[in-house]
């Protein structure tokens, strides 16, 4: 009899469990259940039906206004709600949006002349219209965006994108309400203006940031418009609960085809593995962050989710940077850096993100049409590796540190470098930081000799994988953490900005891509991918290498 | 009572203010540059330098704390630099969900605890007392961040794949959805119940062993009377005030366990704070959990006091 009782308590949780199970009806957590498009004003010109779908992310929106949204969970939201004059389609080819056709463009290659397209209304968060966009709309945004005033910051690449329009830096400075260079000809013509040609402004209009926005309703506070947020585009977002879910329903009074999807939950704040098992169980249609390393086994290699599976490249670099500017070690000395490169296993880190990338030749990654499979600089060769060391006068090797963040990930990464540097004599001591504090570390020249870090598009052109990060102007003033350029380079990147033909501008920026090799200030490691996961009723899911997700183009099955 | 309420609210004025100025100096003097972090590795100097001045960064520390201090006296706890929203709004947005999961982890802990804790005690040294001891030292140590992905896996996730039946959500919050609420507060409780079996065992071994209850057993009173309303009776001051300080803990987020089951509290939005380097939102966040504690514990003692005639005139 005294052997019974311990499992009272036992009894009592299990008990106290089948109530709580039972109290809480019979209802699954299926996104299915919810009447599709209830949420639809009356007088809808939709399309009925089309179902619920929810995407779920761990982070939270950081902001639905696109003058400030700049993170991966906020931009699919904001591409939802908003739209530029040009855009992209389902790969990395712009293609007009909010203009009737691509712009006209000055021989000078300077001015871009925008011809509206006729009829698209801005959309209130109840649904309604609130009236029609006009060019003085167009005029508004991209001034807003220059704005310094606004609240609570101004836009975090208002100088690195939007100051090269004629007359930007006039209000970045306060100095002008509005930009000379951009001008409403008429009610349906814009014409921008840029100080120097440049082929990649196109993109910089396509992202969320030259997204247009009424005026007279998205004012200085970025926040009360990201509350309440007012766009032309395809969804408006009708509730959102902070740390929970944000509310979109498909914009009955919008001018291109309706989306099939009628409403999206984007559920935030969920867990990874949670996502994972949601996905995996149906109950979820598509997880917005990547497979978490430690589910990624189970769930590739079940053939049953092998349907359901997205794996695909991202537009990014994952590299280590080397401060050629450093003496002692000599990272100054080329042959050192050139052994670097051939010291590291690609193959082999790419394994140890549990194969989630390719090996990463170059700089390019393959979605940038500058791409080069033919650009094999160094292979792994441990041997070339000594030669190299031994030519450039330290044959024993030498010790130093390399910075990185402190995922998971990135750890592992270092570990694995800090092997195979360690096999030709390089001592390698691994620092891991805080990101933001690493973005401090390295900004400072002779911080970091190593670097290990990636770098992520801002838009699909070959010129943000060179300008930001490897141009001689972003030494010191930008992101380039190798302290050094290639001036040769540098001089055919910038020739290339005003290039108008595509294949000859990609040519110019393979070889700007070879002379960078050959200086060996990187090692590009690899090319991440992400794998996703989506629901058995989630169809034509795709991963867009811009926006992550292009929801207009799912549907969800019966 | 009255007095002796004052006193205590006068104290926790003093401790609030206290922490909330060591919070804002420790933040301070840690390395990162809270700009660099709202503005993102993409943003040029200039960008940065301009969202800096906009925040107030670029002020002298003695501007900054004074602003700080001039708001956080109206109540104020400033504006969340990555959310751009207020800190206030955010942090009542988030209560509830940690309240219910607070009051959803004390209601299984102690349904366990209590009673496990009172068996052991007066079985002590049966087969009984030694399962209950074994049972309360795994689950003291089991980490919750492991039972919660365990209890998500075979509860919820499981019987959903392989059978189609939908038992528990994997994860996620509805409010005060029962649901919802079963496994997170079973993750929660495992670990208090293990606790509060193992406080109530000791206090009423106490109890148990003192004169009074000898004297209660040789008048002839039944056992369970004696257990029950002289010993348990005896006991509860111990119990109250434990129960007392975990609630002011729980109630100020409850980490892990949000974490796990993709909770909507306070405890997620200090770990996300803390991720972006959100100064204000961490501030926010400790100054709330503080809040919390320093209520919970004032209740507490009025609570003891009421259980305890001799503590109201200590």
């Amino acid at each position: 009899m005294s052997r019974a009782h311990p499992t009272r308590p036992f009894i009592l949780a299990l008990t106290v469990l089948l109530v709580l199970a039972a109290c809480g009806g019979e209802g699954t957590a299926s996104p299915s259940e919810e009447a599709p498009g209830s949420d639809s004003p009356p007088g809808s010109q939709a399309p009925e039906g089309g179902g619920t779908m929810t995407i779920a992310w761990e982070a939270d929106i950081q902001s639905m206004d696109p003058a400030i949204a700049y993170d991966y969970v906020s931009i699919p939201a904001v591409h939802m709600v908003f739209e530029s004059l040009i855009g992209y389609d389902d790969g990395t080819t712009l293609v007009p949006v909010l203009a009737e056709a691509m712009p006209e463009v000055s021989p000078d290659g300077l001015t871009y002349t925008f011809v509206l397209r006729p009829g698209v209304n801005f959309v209130k968060p109840d649904g309604s219209v609130l009236r029609e966009m006009t060019a003085d709309d167009v005029v508004y945004s991209l001034n807003r965006v220059l704005n310094p005033n606004l609240t609570p910051t101004p836009s975090p690449v208002a100088s690195s994108f939007f100051a090269q329009i004629e007359g930007g830096q006039a209000v970045l400075d306060g100095e002008a309400h509005e930009a000379t260079g951009v001008v409403a000809v008429d009610d349906r013509t814009v014409e921008i203006t840029i100080l120097s040609p440049n082929r990649a402004f196109l993109n910089v209009l396509a992202m969320t940031f030259g997204s247009v926005v009424p005026e007279g309703e998205a004012g200085t506070d970025t926040a009360a418009f990201s509350a309440a947020p007012i766009g032309t585009g395809p969804y408006y977002m009708a509730s959102y609960t902070a740390g929970q879910a944000a509310h979109f329903v498909r914009n009955p009074h919008y001018w291109g085809p309706a989306p099939a999807i009628a409403e999206v939950e984007y559920e935030v704040g969920v867990d990874t593995v949670t996502q994972t098992q949601r996905a995996q169980a149906n109950t979820l249609d598509l997880m917005g962050d990547s497979i978490p390393t430690g589910s990624l086994p189970e769930v590739r290699d079940d053939p049953e989710y092998a349907e359901r599976l997205i794996e695909e490249a991202t537009v990014a670099v994952s590299y280590v940077s080397i401060d050629a500017t450093i003496e002692d070690p000599p990272l100054n000395d080329v042959r050192v850096r050139q052994a670097i490169n051939h010291a590291i296993d690609k193959e082999n880190l790419v394994a140890v993100v549990g194969g989630r990338g390719e090996p990463a030749n170059c700089i390019f990654p393959p979605a940038i049409s500058a791409h080069d499979p033919g650009c094999q600089p160094y292979d792994y060769n441990p041997e070339r590796a000594r030669e190299l060391l031994a030519e450039a006068g330290v044959p024993d090797g030498f010790a130093t540190t390399y910075y990185t963040d402190t995922t998971e990930d990135s750890v592992a990464l270092a570990q694995a470098i800090q092997q195979d540097l360690a096999a030709v004599g390089i001592d390698v001591e691994i620092v891991s930081q805080e990101f933001d504090v690493l973005l401090e570390t390295i900004l400072v020249q002779g911080n970091a000799p190593l670097l290990g870090i990636a770098w992520i598009q801002d838009y699909p052109d070959p010129s943000d994988f060179y300008d930001p990060i490897l141009s001689c102007a972003a030494v010191g003033g930008g992101f380039n953490t190798s302290w050094a350029c290639s001036e040769e380079a540098d001089a055919i990147a910038i020739e290339a900005l005003s290039m108008t033909d595509e294949a000859e501008r990609d040519e110019a920026y393979r070889e700007v891509q070879r002379l960078v090799m050959e200086e060996a200030l990187w090692v590009p490691t690899y090319f991440p991918t992400v794998t996703h996961l989506h629901s058995d009723r989630l169809e034509g899911a795709y991963f867009h290498p811009v926006w992550s997700w292009e929801i207009v183009d799912y549907s969800l099955s019966e | 009572m009255i007095r002796y309420i004052g006193r205590r609210l006068a104290w926790s004025v003093l401790v609030l203010a206290f922490v909330a100025v060591l919070t804002f100096i420790l933040i301070y003097v840690l390395p990162g540059d809270p700009a660099r972090a709202v503005a993102g590795i993409h943003a040029s100097a200039e960008d940065v330098a301009r969202i800096r001045a906009a925040l107030g960064l670029d002020e002298p520390f003695g501007v900054q704390f004074a602003r700080y201090v001039g708001r956080l006296a109206t109540g104020d706890l400033g504006f969340s630099f990555h959310r751009r929203a207020e800190i206030l709004p955010l942090l009542v947005e988030r209560f509830p969900a940690t309240l219910q999961l607070a009051l959803g982890g004390l209601v299984v802990g102690l349904a366990i605890g209590l009673p496990m804790g009172v068996l052991s005690a007066v079985r002590r040294g049966t087969s009984v007392d030694r399962a209950s001891t074994a049972t309360t030292a795994v689950l003291v140590s089991i980490p919750s961040f492991w039972l919660g992905y365990v209890i998500l896996d075979v509860l919820a996730f499981r019987p959903l794949v392989a059978w189609d039946v939908a038992i528990f959500p994997i994860g996620g919050y509805e409010p005060w959805s029962l649901r919802h609420l079963a496994l997170p507060a079973l993750t929660l409780g495992a670990g208090l119940a293990a606790y509060y079996a193992r406080l109530t065992r000791t206090a009423m071994v106490d109890q148990l062993g003192s004169d009074y209850v000898r004297t209660a057993r040789a008048k002839g009173l039944e056992g369970r009377l004696v257990t029950w309303r002289h010993a348990f009776r005896n006991a509860m001051p111990t119990l109250v005030t434990q129960v007392g300080i975990d609630i002011g803990l729980l109630l100020g987020g409850v980490v892990v366990v949000e974490q796990v089951f993709s909770w909507p509290g306070i405890g997620r939005l200090a770990v996300e704070a803390i991720v972006q380097t959100d100064l204000p939102l961490i501030l926010g966040t400790v100054v709330f959990a503080t809040l919390m504690i320093v209520v919970a514990n004032i209740v507490t003692d009025v609570a003891v006091a009421v259980l305890e005639p001799r503590l109201r005139r200590a």
